[in-house]
């Protein structure tokens, strides 16, 4: 497989521009917020970190649905891709959480619902990962991850939905154009597509990771492969 | 029985007595089957004094008769935006720090820029070594790939 320039790159280089100037705007230009002050300039990385977890997470989803229909190995290796760029981004997502609640909440964690559901989210997400690792043979191990991440799923809408159903927890509601002032309109927008076409970037890599290891395994002495194809570690069965 | 019960049941008596005398709460139970609890709370008046012994049948007629016991007072919790002082403290709201440093909408901001570096600092640091990970298997593929 050639080791050349790929288009995702202009893809990753437009994210890594967007982030800079997304970042620039919302350390240096943009006002402090009112109660907040500093500590508020957290909320344009940690906002649009949450949108794109989600919709990363999204995607694995439907990624899931499709591998479990078509049993290709390209989506297999775009699942694992995005569902491992998901639990980055909702990693991310909890420790800047964590540090904006401490100076504001004066708490590093508390048991609110939304911190609960997302908790939850980065835990079902990462046993998704460690199911897969564990799975032997390629249909078992991409069958086994496009179920564990429908299942994952459920999770989601409870993330995004639980601020309207219980609403007295510590975390605000919604935050949307309309709720944000104008000021913090570009530098919002601007780290949530960074963020998106960061992603993008991310997965095509890892998923062309995983296809590079497939087709080296398939070129790989038969002695070497499992009965499915897949290489074998030295003096272990699989 | 064991013949020992009563002297033992008096001494848990004058001990009982004794801690409820100092105002001190009193908890005594027993520990075999011939002689049964013993629990004395006192009001923490220096002049009252409740003790009490139960025992097997020979010594609970000496005892003195059981004190019931006193509910401890338990503060009702301040709710932080209904604008009462619901637990009677003198502080409504988000100025009862004890109770609604926590709240969404009472939160008294300690700190400033550093917290903002962590956050984009540990971020963007998580981010570069991802991507430097993946960038270097890929390579170490690639290369194993005899591309």
């Amino acid at each position: 497989m050639k080791s050349g320039f790929h288009k995702e790159h202009i893809i990753g280089a437009l994210g890594l521009a967007l982030l800079s100037y997304g970042t620039w705007m919302a350390l240096f230009v943009v006002p402090p917020m009112n109660h907040f002050q500093e500590v508020g300039r957290i909320f344009f990385l940690h906002v649009p970190t949450a949108w794109n977890s989600l919709l990363v997470l999204t995607f694995a989803f439907v990624l899931a649905i499709g591998a479990l229909i078509n049993r290709k190995r390209s989506w297999d290796a775009a699942l694992e891709a995005t569902v491992e760029v998901g639990v980055l981004y909702t990693a991310l997502l909890l420790i800047q959480g964590t540090i904006w609640a401490r100076p504001t909440f004066n708490t590093w964690w508390t048991w609110d619902p939304r911190l609960l559901t997302a908790a939850i989210l980065l835990v079902a997400f990462a046993g998704v990962l460690s199911l897969r690792s564990f799975a032997e043979g390629r249909d078992r191990r991409l069958v086994w991850t496009a179920a564990a991440t429908i299942v994952a799923y459920v999770d989601v809408p409870i993330v995004y939905f639980i601020v309207k159903w219980l609403p007295r927890g510590i975390h605000q509601p919604h935050s949307f154009p309309s709720t944000v002032s104008p000021d913090y309109h570009i530098a919002l927008r601007c780290n949530a597509f960074a963020l998106l076409f960061i992603a993008i970037w991310l997965i095509a890599r890892r998923a062309r990771l995983t296809l590079l290891r497939d087709a080296a395994a398939a070129i790989a002495p038969a002695a070497e492969r499992g009965a499915d194809g897949s290489p074998m570690l030295a003096g272990v069965d699989g | 029985m064991s013949t020992s019960t009563p002297l033992r049941s008096l001494l848990l008596a004058i001990l009982l007595a004794a801690l409820a005398s100092s105002g001190t709460l009193a908890l005594a139970a027993a520990d075999d089957d011939d002689s049964g609890a013993a629990a004395a709370e006192t009001a923490g008046d220096d002049d009252s004094a409740a003790a009490v012994a139960a025992g097997d049948d020979d010594s609970a007629g000496d005892a003195a008769p059981a004190a019931e016991p006193v509910a401890a007072a338990v503060p009702a919790t301040e709710i932080c935006d209904d604008g009462q002082d619901n637990d009677g403290d003198g502080l409504v709201d988000c100025k009862d720090l004890n109770d609604c440093a926590a709240f969404a909408t009472c939160g008294q901001i300690r700190g400033g820029w550093g917290w903002v570096i962590a956050a984009y600092g540990i971020s963007f640091a998580a981010l570069l070594v991802y991507t430097f990970m993946v960038t270097l298997r890929l390579r170490s593929q690639q290369r194993r790939g005899g591309s």
